[in-house]
């Protein structure tokens, strides 16, 4: 294969792959699944925030509490 | 699998303890554990080793192993809140009127009085030291060991009651193993129940030992008084009911702006109020 066209190609690999990333990108700013922030939950009471990390339930009866004493 | 339960009183508050695999005996026994230790370092009791030490006057006095742990833990929390957690508060706790235990401001035989305008503390370093076996305390101040002490022995007592198992002492508590079926601990907190594992919680507010408007048992160490926050009440999760406290006490003394910042930083959860 004549050098030119390795050149030619490898010219346009680089080109697509940059205009394509760049539309990936500004086509996905922010995955809205990513757990960049933990979710807060707003009630009367007040704001519950729990990271990904804690599974939580608003079926299960707990067996204890926290509270102020 | 449903687990062993015992529910006592101590520390001024109602205590729980679960645990599986645990026989009623052995809950009883750290329950009686707890009752001890609140007898050597209530405040309340002048002939408790914590009185004891507050009467030193400036000199260094032989203290426990349990006392130095806790005066250690003392000078801990004050490092972790940057100053917020403050066991040097018993004096700016006195003058708010905070001089008898809540079982007898409810009966009715004391009535608290306020009485001095305070100035902010000094850092807790500066007036009390720790050294193996003894401590030494600067003349004038005293300490309150009840901003730490919950957490502190829910931490202790789940490591005397077995790999699974919950110390739950009026409402800071720890919840250590997999639970009883295996996802981990169930806790009410913040209005959902969470599991923990090997994790603490517990909970700071403003809204219970009151004794007059703004006048509470949580001293901020920046004006010496009763604390004036835009948060009523903070219930945290970290890696130890010790941790927990702290953190707790922390973001309410901060108020809501600083507070959710500063749990950010140090907590996978948390609840505000309001």
């Amino acid at each position: 294969m004549p050098a030119w066209m390795l050149k030619l190609t490898a010219c346009l690999l680089t080109g697509l792959a940059t205009v394509g990333s760049a539309v990936y990108v500004t086509g996905h700013l922010k995955s809205p699944s990513a757990p960049l922030h933990p979710p807060v939950v707003a009630t009367a009471a007040g704001h519950l925030t729990l990271s990904p990390s804690i599974k939580s339930s608003d079926d299960q009866q707990p067996l204890t509490f926290t509270s102020v004493s | 699998m449903s687990p062993e339960h015992l529910e006592f009183e101590a520390l001024g508050t109602v205590c729980q303890l679960y645990a599986v695999d645990c026989d009623a005996r052995s809950l009883a026994e750290g329950a009686a554990w707890v009752l001890e230790l609140h007898r050597r370092l209530t405040r309340f009791d002048p002939s408790s080793e914590l009185s004891a030490f507050n009467a030193s006057s400036g000199a260094w006095v032989r203290v426990s192993a349990t006392l130095e742990d806790l005066l250690r833990e003392a000078l801990y929390a004050h490092d972790l809140s940057g100053g917020l957690v403050h066991a040097g508060v018993l004096h700016a706790l006195l003058a708010a009127g905070y001089t008898h235990t809540f079982a007898e401001v409810e009966s009715g035989r004391t009535t608290p009085r306020s009485t001095i305008v305070l100035d902010p503390l000094p850092a807790l370093s500066d007036i009390l030291a720790v050294a193996p076996g003894a401590a030494k305390l600067r003349p004038g101040y005293g300490i309150d060991l009840g901003g730490i002490a919950k957490g502190w022995l829910a931490d202790r007592l789940a490591e005397r009651l077995g790999e699974n198992c919950v110390v739950n002492l009026g409402g800071d508590l720890y919840a250590r193993g997999i639970g009883p079926d295996g996802e981990g601990w169930p806790i009410g907190f913040g209005g959902t129940t969470i599991y923990l594992r090997d994790q603490g919680a517990a909970t700071s507010g403003t809204n219970k030992r009151r004794w007059g408007p703004d006048l509470h048992h949580l001293v901020d160490p920046r004006t010496g008084r009763p604390a004036k926050s835009n948060l009523e009440e903070v219930s945290v999760i970290a890696a130890s009911g010790t941790d927990a406290e702290i953190y707790a006490k922390t973001a309410l003394l901060l108020g809501r702006q600083s507070a959710e910042f500063y749990l950010e930083q140090h907590c996978p959860g948390w609840w505000l109020s309001p």
